[in-house]
C-alpha cells in the first residue's frame, strides 16, 4: 500500500512560519507570515515527523518493531509483518482477515492507496507462483 | 547496453585486473575511462547485485578497487558484468524450490594483487539466498585454511544476526537450519570443530590477538557459549509495555532438552552448527 502525501500527516513539535505563498491573500499586511500546523513537504524536520506518526501508528496497533531493522513491525498476535519505506507499505499476513483488518485501520488513519497484491517493492519485481508455493524476486529493469 | 553481445559468466578468471601503473597496455595508453561514468556504472552494478544478484558480488568486489583510477582494461571488465547481466536478465531469487537452508562460506585465497584473500558468504532459506557478501579480509591469510577460517567468521556473525531477526519474526522453524555453516575447506572446518591445539594455525592466534581483533576470541566467544549453554538462553527485555502482544517465546522444551545433551551429539560432521543458546550470548558479546 501507498500513503497519499504521506509528510503532510507529520506533526511538528516545534513552531515553524513561512512566507505567505503568492496569491493567497492579497490584503495581507506586510510584516505577516503564517504558522505551520503541520508538517509540509521540504522541511528538514518533516521525513521524522512522518516516521513517528506511523511509528505510534502501528505501536498503538499492538506491533513491534525489530530490533534489527527499524523498517519492520511485527503483530505477534495477529501474525502480521509490515515493512515501512517512507510512504510504502508491504503487509504480510497469515490470514486474509489480519490483511484486511490493518488495511481497514490505516485507511482510517490516513489517505492511503491500495495497490493490491505486492508486485514491485524498492526497484524489486516480485512475483509469486502459488500453486507451485514459490516466490521469486527479480530486476529485469 | 541493452543488445550487447551476451556473456555467460560476469569476469572473466584468465586474466588478473590489475590497478593501472602496472598494466599499461597499448588500449590503457590511449583511451581513457571517465572517472565519472566508470564509478556510476558501477554503482549501478552494486544496486542490482545487493537487491536480487549475488552472483555477481564478487566481480564487483574486483572493479570496484580501481574507481579511483579506472583503465580501460578495467572498464572491459565492467562492461562484461553489464553483457553477463543482459544475457541473465530474466534471473532473480526463487523461494520454495527446495528445502534447502543454511551458510555457505568460501574464499579465494591470495588471488588478489595486494595478497588479501576474498570471503564471501551466502545463506539459502527454502532454496532461494537470502543474505549474501563479498568482501576482502582486513589481513593476509596465510594459507587457504585460514582464508576460509576467516569467511566462516564472518558468515557466523552473520547468523548471529539472522538468528534474532528470525526469533523476532516468530520463525522457529528455520533458525536451526540456518543455523548451519558449510565449508570446503577440511582445515577450516576442523578448526572450528576443535580450537585446542593446531600448531600450524598458532601464528591466528597471536596475529589477532595482536590486530585486537581476534578471530580466536570469537572463536572463545563460541566456545564459551558451547561451555555455557546450560544456562537458559537471556531474551531481550522488551522495553514497549503499551503492547499487549504475548510474551515473548521461550525455547520449547524439546530444543531446551537437546541443549542439555553433550556437545559431541549435536554435531553432525563437516558441519559447525552453532548450540541454540548461540545467537542471543553472541550478540550481547559482540556488542561490547
Amino acid at each position: 500500500m501507498d500513503v497519499k502525501t504521506a509528510f503532510l500527516n507529520g506533526e511538528l513539535q516545534e513552531g515553524i512560519y513561512m512566507e505567505i505563498p503568492e496569491g493567497v491573500r492579497e490584503d495581507t499586511e506586510p510584516g505577516f507570515a503564517c504558522q505551520l500546523v503541520k508538517a509540509i513537504y521540504g522541511l528538514r524536520q518533516s521525513p521524522r515527523a512522518w516516521y513517528q506518526k506511523i511509528h505510534t501508528f502501528f505501536i498503538g496497533h499492538q506491533f513491534l518493531r525489530s530490533t534489527q531493522d527499524y523498517s519492520l513491525y511485527i503483530n505477534h498476535e495477529r501474525k502480521v509483518i509490515l515493512l515501512v519505506y517512507v510512504d510504502d507499505l508491504v503487509l504480510g499476513a497469515a490470514h486474509l482477515e489480519d490483511i484486511r483488518w490493518i488495511k481497514a485501520a490505516l485507511s482510517k488513519a490516513f489517505e492511503m492507496t491500495d495497490l493490491n497484491v505486492l508486485k514491485v517493492f524498492l526497484g524489486l519485481e516480485i512475483t509469486r507462483d502459488r500453486s507451485q508455493r514459490q516466490l521469486t524476486i527479480h530486476q529485469q529493469r | 547496453m541493452n543488445d550487447a553481445r551476451p556473456i555467460a559468466t560476469p569476469l572473466d578468471l584468465d586474466t588478473k585486473l590489475l590497478a593501472g601503473t602496472k598494466t599499461d597496455g597499448e588500449d590503457n595508453q590511449i583511451k581513457s575511462v571517465p572517472i565519472e561514468a566508470y564509478q556510476s556504472a558501477v554503482g549501478s552494478l552494486m544496486y542490482v547485485m545487493l537487491g536480487t544478484r549475488p552472483d555477481i558480488a564478487y566481480a564487483i568486489g574486483l572493479v570496484n578497487q580501481f574507481n579511483h583510477s579506472p583503465r580501460w582494461n578495467h572498464w572491459l571488465a565492467v562492461k562484461r558484468i553489464f553483457r553477463y547481466l543482459g544475457a541473465t536478465r530474466d534471473w532473480g531469487l526463487r523461494y520454495g524450490t527446495s528445502n534447502v537452508s543454511g551458510g555457505y562460506s568460501d574464499a579465494d585465497w591470495g588471488a588478489g594483487e595486494d595478497r588479501k584473500s576474498v570471503g564471501g558468504f551466502v545463506f539459502l532459506l527454502k532454496g532461494g539466498a537470502i543474505s549474501w557478501t563479498s568482501k576482502k579480509q582486513n589481513s593476509i591469510a596465510l594459507s587457504t585454511t585460514e582464508a576460509e577460517y576467516m569467511a566462516m567468521t564472518q558468515a557466523t556473525k552473520e547468523i548471529g544476526w539472522l538468528r534474532v531477526l528470525l526469533d523476532e519474526l516468530g520463525a522457529f522453524a528455520h533458525i536451526e537450519q540456518l543455523s548451519q555453516l558449510h565449508g570446503d575447506n577440511q582445515g577450516a572446518l576442523a578448526v572450528a570443530r576443535n580450537p585446542e591445539y593446531h600448531a600450524r594455525m598458532k601464528h591466528i592466534d597471536i596475529q589477532h590477538h595482536q590486530q585486537k581483533r581476534s578471530l580466536l576470541l570469537i572463536r572463545r566467544r563460541c566456545v564459551l557459549t558451547q561451555a555455557t549453554h546450560l544456562l537458559r538462553p537471556m531474551r531481550p527485555v522488551r522495553p514497549d509495555l503499551r503492547c499487549n502482544a504475548p510474551p515473548h517465546p521461550t525455547l520449547p522444551d524439546a530444543t531446551w532438552q537437546r541443549s542439555l545433551r553433550p556437545e559431541a551429539t549435536w554435531r553432525p560432521p563437516y558441519v559447525w552448527t552453532t548450540p541454540d543458546s548461540f545467537s542471543h550470548r553472541f550478540f550481547l558479546l559482540m556488542r561490547r
